[in-house]
């Protein structure tokens, strides 16, 4: 895969450098990384990395340092669909080590880790703001709340024949 | 019924677009400010009392009043969106749902503070509500209340939404700085203070969502007639974002005159606790606050009854009160189990600690690793005065409050608590069995407080 962003991802870049005073490009850096990590696998993979850093003219290692410092951003390849479920006192308190034990039984996986067919990696996660909504997870750009075993049944169904089709 | 100034439109469909809220006068109030001078916006926000919705509580005009104003440089309102306090989502709720009342309150603050181009800091795992905002902006923009000479006053101002990437930390405002410049999170030792050197060493203001909400009601009313609502150093409204074991789980504004008691159990709030279970404990103000027992936590220990505002959350300090802080409001039944729920949140404090100070690095691990080995039945009694000798060592010693914040949860529920901690040390087996055992809690509201 080359590592490239298209004209139109180009663009966004420069309206997003844009948005920060002369010369102040590295704020960009984690909006950058937003934009490259949905882009290139789901994942930071060291030439992306470098990547961004000549896109912003910046070393490599203050591209590293920040990848490695903020959690959203991963350093190792995971699956298609990232299950991120808070495990954080409000959650634990509604029920999300069932949740979480209910995952890992199902698909056979440990936190942090993916299922061999490559769809689904379970990372517990901490407090996510939705303490209300309990239990909930994270899945790419969207909150999954109010967590039971049966939603849990119904989201893999609904993932893996995405996946298939 | 109770004052409704941030939500009052809540019920209206369609707040969240522009023409909704305009033809529910929104946007009247930033004409309004337009024709007064900055100095008499922050003027007005100092009368109205207003305090810092974050968490720590400081009054907001007072912060704006320290603002440098050096001759030909640029100076910045960022405004903290990085609600990370487990407990607390009501920022979310208000950039979700009422994102047109959040971008004119930053309006006519950018306005009183003089800066021309805004920033919010929103946490990264909210990946949807940029959209929602960055939408309010354009409209916004459209019909002329942002980008140059707004309202023929001169004043240019851009409004841009920055993402974060997942940091309890950044909600630290020098760390929040540090991010918006592309850096790792790491607090800045203070002074200097942003208000003199932020972001890109410019004069900086930071603040929470709900403070710079709340300025939009304080201009249309007045500093004077909002500072009559509340009461005490508690004025005006706050929103509390309840969670845990209560029937009514969500967003609420309160006007910081109700009891605790009734907030809980009254059908307009929480609604009581569920399946006819007993209220055993609560953290009134996001999880860096100090749980308080049930009894303590409806009346102080004067045998007071306790309200919800600043003062009366805290009163008898961390001994036998807690704090208003974010209003992420945390409540516990009597079958939860404290030493799980204190060991979630030291679990939290680990994964957010940014490493820079050593108390807070080492500190939070080793606090985590502790009340591990308690809960799953590994425990020892000297561990429950380790853990009390660890999070002392803490507090105070690091550059940051997120040491306190760490320190705190756990001393409290040992003060509180401690007899739940030596029922795990002594009862291995069960604790394992994450049998919660807490049959000696036939009755939480007459637990004794600890020391």
């Amino acid at each position: 895969m080359e590592i490239r962003f298209s004209e139109e991802k180009m663009n966004k870049v420069r309206e997003i450098i844009a948005r920060y005073p002369e010369g102040k490009q590295k704020s960009a850096l984690i909006p950058l990384l937003h934009l490259a990590q949905d882009e290139f696998g789901g994942w930071l993979d060291v030439p992306v990395m470098d990547y961004v850093a000549s896109i912003l003219n910046i070393l490599p290692i203050e591209v590293y340092e920040v990848a490695t410092f903020y959690t959203m951003f991963n350093t190792k390849p995971v699956g298609k669909y990232l299950l991120e479920v808070c495990q954080t006192g409000p959650c634990m308190l509604n029920g999300s080590d069932d949740i979480i034990d209910y995952i890992k039984e199902k698909l056979g996986i440990g936190p942090g880790e993916t299922t061999p067919d490559g769809l689904f990696t379970l990372k517990p996660a901490e407090c996510l703001g939705a303490c209300g909504y309990a239990p909930m997870m994270q899945l790419g750009k969207t909150y999954r709340e109010h967590l039971t075993k049966e939603k849990i049944d119904a989201l893999i169904l609904e993932l893996r024949g995405a996946a298939n089709n | 019924m109770a004052v409704k100034l941030l939500l009052a439109n809540d019920h209206v469909e369609g707040i969240r677009y522009y023409d909704t809220y305009r033809k529910h006068g929104g946007y009247t109030t930033a004409e309004k400010a337009f024709k007064m001078s900055p100095a008499d916006i922050v003027e007005e926000v100092k009368k109205s009392g207003l305090r810092g919705r974050g968490g720590a509580g400081f009054p907001t005009g007072m912060k704006w009043s320290f603002l440098a104003k050096p001759e030909g440089v640029p100076r910045h309102l960022v405004c903290n969106a990085d609600e990370s306090e487990p407990g607390t989502f009501k920022d979310r709720y208000l950039m979700e749902f009422h994102p047109h009342l959040f971008i004119e309150g930053l309006l006519i603050s950018s306005y009183a503070l003089g800066s021309n181009a805004t920033y919010i800091y929103i946490r990264g795992e909210y990946a949807w509500i940029p959209d929602i905002l960055e939408q309010a902006i354009a409209e916004a923009k459209n019909h002329g209340w942002l980008g140059k000479n707004i309202l023929g006053s001169g004043f240019d101002c851009e409004i841009y939404v920055h993402r974060g990437a997942g940091a309890y930390i950044c909600g630290e405002e020098t760390a929040l700085i540090e991010s918006l410049e592309g850096k790792r999170g790491n607090p800045r030792l203070k002074p200097p203070f942003p208000a003199i050197q932020g972001v890109w060493m410019r004069p900086t203001v930071v603040n929470n969502v709900e403070t710079l909400a709340a300025v939009v009601p304080i201009i249309a009313m007045g500093g004077d007639e909002y500072a009559k609502i509340g009461v005490g150093r508690s004025t005006g409204t706050k929103l509390l974002s309840v969670c845990g074991n209560v029937n009514k789980p969500g967003v609420y504004e309160i006007d910081m005159t109700c009891s605790v008691e009734e907030f809980i159990y009254s059908d307009e709030y929480c609604g009581g606790i569920p399946k006819g279970r007993k209220l055993k404990a609560c953290i009134p103000g996001g999880s860096s606050v100090p749980i308080v027992p049930a009894n303590l936590l409806l009346k102080t220990a004067k045998g007071e009854t306790r309200y919800m505002n600043y003062e009366s959350l805290s009163d008898g300090g961390f001994a036998t009160g807690t704090m208003m802080g974010s209003g992420g409001f945390i409540v516990l039944d009597d079958a939860q189990c404290v030493v799980r729920h204190t060991m979630t949140l030291a679990r939290f404090y680990t994964h957010e600690s940014c490493g820079q100070c050593s108390p807070c690095r080492e500190g939070t691990g080793w606090m985590y690793k502790i009340l591990k080995n308690i809960e799953y039945g590994k425990g020892k009694m000297s561990d429950i005065d380790l853990l009390w000798d660890i999070q002392r060592r803490i507090e105070g010693n690091t550059i940051c409050p997120l040491g306190d914040a760490a320190a705190w949860p756990v001393a409290a529920a040992i003060r509180h608590f401690r007899d739940e901690f030596e029922w795990h040390v002594l009862n291995p087996d069960e604790s394992q069995k994450r049998n919660y055992g807490l049959a000696h809690y036939a009755d939480p509201i007459h637990v004794p407080a600890g020391a």
